[in-house]
């Protein structure tokens, strides 16, 4: 179970994909309304943004099991303030590892690494279609790089969807 | 930082919403920097271009002639300025949350949050503010501390891990004598328990695991 209110970097991580990013930069947008942004007034986002969100979310599947692990509230539960280090790391210890197996998590890395590049490798398809100059020919291009865009984007949603949304206990 | 309390129901200062009045002493009676101050200006009204590092709870269901979006101008992360909305109706709160922005919501009831705050938490609360990083965590129902960490300590034992119960003692509140661990524990997990079987299943949705970790931490508080 995750535990209610108790949130996690990686999960504020996972929540800025999902919600800022996915939902509401990529999978907001009709194949018409690329087109417009393509021929009329650019997209600032395309150009700057989403290769970096590409990034962070290789680095959240890299640090997928420690991200939502309860051993992380070893160092921040005040009850554990005067424990010495040695006991704190024998209790992280075996939290993480009763945590791993419990929950699976490590499951996720691979496919959320893979959905992630394979958006990344539709993103940057359709910044070169991107730089083509605007013609009836090249917007049936842009379309339809932007349903391959919306397709792995939908993907890399339902993945980070599954995602805890929390710390999580064994 | 400095708090903010807009509630035009307020009557010499007194806020009627119930909880609010609570939540406001919490942070007012800290040993800080926090004017207690019942604001009744429109955001129109409010200078609000200079100011920084300040938390504006605002009580959502009565603003006269005003809606949420006109309150949602006043934040801004950049600045520190924050925007939190309370409500007698707090789930309907919610999709007016825009975190990133600096707009926030508590959206459970106000009583229930108020009184799981002690001053650590609102300390890290404020500090996350400061850092422009608002840590809404506070304002959610969770275990408290010590159910947690005797959980952890159980899945530790369970796992062979041999803890030194003399490490965990603690120093009491005025710092004179040491208090027992699992003596903390108890008392926490008996007002939790008793505050847990208060609550609406909207308040925890996963209520059927709790109840179960719940079982397993009584099994080993006992």
């Amino acid at each position: 179970m995750t535990i209610p209110g108790i949130i996690s970097n990686s999960d504020i991580v996972r929540a800025r994909l999902k919600h800022s990013w996915l939902e509401n930069q990529l999978l907001n947008k009709t194949s018409q309304e690329v087109v417009y942004l393509w021929a009329e007034t650019g997209w600032p986002a395309l150009e700057n943004e989403f290769s970096e969100r590409v990034k962070d979310t290789l680095n959240l599947a890299d640090d997928l099991e420690n991200g939502f692990s309860p051993a992380q509230l070893v160092d921040r539960l005040a009850p554990f303030a005067k424990v010495d280090q040695e006991a704190k790391e024998l209790i992280k210890q075996a939290v993480h590892e009763a945590y791993l197996e419990s929950s699976k998590i490590s499951d996720f890395r691979m496919p959320l690494r893979e959905d992630a590049m394979a958006l990344g490798e539709a993103l940057d398809e359709l910044h070169k279609a991107w730089q083509l100059p605007v013609t009836e020919g090249h917007e049936q291009i842009l379309r339809s790089v932007w349903q391959k865009v919306s397709i792995k984007a939908k993907a890399l949603h339902t993945i980070l969807e599954r995602l805890p949304k929390g710390v999580v206990l064994p | 930082m400095k708090c903010w309390w807009y509630d035009y129901s307020a009557i010499n200062n007194r806020p009627q919403l119930k909880g609010f009045s609570d939540l406001m002493s919490l942070f007012i009676n800290r040993d800080c920097d926090i004017p207690n101050r019942i604001l009744k200006k429109k955001p129109t009204d409010l200078n609000i271009d200079d100011v920084t590092n300040i938390i504006c709870f605002i009580h959502a269901d009565t603003i006269p002639g005003l809606t949420k979006e006109d309150w949602k101008r006043i934040a801004s992360v950049e600045h520190r300025r924050y925007v939190i909305f309370v409500s007698s109706h707090p789930k309907d709160l919610k999709t007016h949350v825009d975190a990133e922005q600096g707009i926030n919501a508590i959206t459970h009831d106000l009583s229930k949050v108020a009184s799981a705050l002690d001053e650590n938490k609102i300390k890290y609360f404020l500090e996350s503010c400061a850092k422009g990083k608002l840590d809404s965590s506070l304002f959610e129902l969770t275990l408290p501390e010590w159910v947690l960490a005797a959980y952890l300590i159980g899945i530790a034992k369970d796992n062979d891990v041999v803890i030194d119960e003399n490490a965990l003692r603690q120093c009491s509140k005025d710092g004179e004598n040491d208090v027992e661990f699992w003596d903390c524990v108890k008392a926490e997990f008996n007002r939790f328990s008793i505050s847990y079987r208060m609550q609406s299943v909207d308040d925890y949705p996963n209520q059927e695991q709790l109840k179960s970790l719940l079982g397993v931490i009584a099994d080993k508080v006992a």
